[in-house]
């Protein structure tokens, strides 16, 4: 009871509150903090009014409410790997693309250096 | 060259020098209109271009063109970096004012010289060129005309600050507010009316003036389609609140 009254609500409160202070301190991107504002939000809410998750049981057609958490937090964490496997494969093709165009402007740089020799030698 | 002959020189510069800034994605067959327009409208501004690693053959015409500076990002990274990235191109060139300017053709040169007044006369740090402040031929979609009512009161109520078209990429900003920018950690996606309620909070003056625009030359622009626009929505709207949440921690002195 204790940990479904306090510690639940609490845990959402402390979520919302650190994305918050994460977004005060400029260290978090607005955009990104929308979907942790919104699990912290979420977590808050249900523990306060457990009922809705009854409610929303039985209107998906499951008998035993606590699974739908479950349920809930397994697609959510789905969700998220996907978005940071998203975000690391679209990384991957920066960072190649990167190493490409730096090759290419050297490649410039010592085109430019052999038309116009002695002028930047430092040696 | 010493800092003193540095100084020097930087005194002779007229103390105006602007800068036009163009993002563009994809704009091979509208960029050359916008850059006739802007040399003939005003022949003493320089124009940068920034590419925002666009994937026709835009490059390529950029690297022909005379009387431009280009820069070229390797990959998309989005319209707000590539204004960034012209951001800071003005501090490192001394520059005191930019046009923010669109490259799809929706903005007419000859209205920046209005805007160019105005921050002059005006002092203020960002003139907006807004589309509703008269009856303009320009037309909106119907979701683009629901979010800019409700930014308009959004800013109203909480800016205490009438901003008829907070939406619109038409504007000239100082050498403070540009300057500000650049410096921004996570400047955001879409910079609208969020960043707008961000400097009216933060004490910049901004103001309005009227001005025409045309739809867009050539091709599809940067919100169209519905699930698009609903995540713009949300996401300025989020942006705000949590803009005004910061603002107001920060005066109550957390």
């Amino acid at each position: 009871m204790v940990f479904q009254q306090i510690l639940l609500p609490l845990f959402g409160i402390i979520v919302t509150t650190y994305v918050f202070i994460k977004l005060k301190r400029n260290q978090f991107s607005i955009e990104l903090s929308f979907f942790w504002m919104f699990v912290g939000a979420t977590i808050f809410i249900l523990s306060v009014f457990p009922s809705l998750l009854n409610i929303f049981s039985s209107w998906v057609g499951i008998y035993y409410p606590p699974t739908v958490l479950f349920l809930i937090t397994s697609i959510l964490l789905l969700f998220v790997i996907f978005r940071q496997e998203r975000t690391q494969s679209r990384l991957n093709e920066h960072l190649k693309d990167m190493a490409q165009y730096s090759a290419l402007l050297e490649g410039r740089v010592i085109e430019l250096e052999r038309q116009f020799p002695g002028e930047h030698d430092l040696t | 060259m010493s800092n003193k002959q540095d100084l020097k020189e930087r005194e002779y510069q007229p103390d105006n020098k602007t800068l036009v800034i163009i993002p563009v994605y994809n704009e091979y067959e509208n960029i050359k209109k916008v850059i006739e327009e802007i040399r003939q409208e005003l022949p003493d501004v320089d124009i940068l271009i920034i590419d925002d690693g666009s994937i026709d053959n835009s490059q390529y015409l950029l690297r022909n063109l005379k009387n431009v500076i280009s820069l070229v990002h390797p990959f998309n990274i989005g319209y707000a970096l590539a204004l960034k990235t012209g951001f800071k191109y003005a501090i490192e060139h001394d520059y005191q004012y930019i046009i923010q300017f669109d490259g799809d053709g929706q903005h007419i040169a000859s209205e920046a010289h209005k805007l160019l007044n105005t921050i002059r006369e005006l002092q203020s740090d960002i003139v907006i060129g807004s589309r509703f402040m008269e009856k303009s031929g320009y037309r909106h979609s119907f979701l683009r005309r629901m979010g800019t009512r409700i930014f308009r009161s959004l800013i109203k109520s909480t800016c205490n600050k009438e901003i008829f078209d907070p939406t619109s990429g038409f504007q000239v900003l100082n050498r403070s507010v540009f300057t500000h920018y650049a410096r921004m950690p996570y400047f955001p996606q879409f910079p609208d009316a969020n960043l707008i309620v961000e400097m009216i909070l933060s004490g910049f003056v901004v103001h309005e003036v009227p001005v025409k625009m045309r739809n867009r030359f050539n091709g599809k622009g940067m919100h169209d389609g519905i699930f698009s626009s609903m995540n713009y929505m949300v996401l300025i709207i989020y942006n705000i609140i949590i803009i005004l949440t910061k603002h107001q921690f920060k005066r109550s002195g957390y």
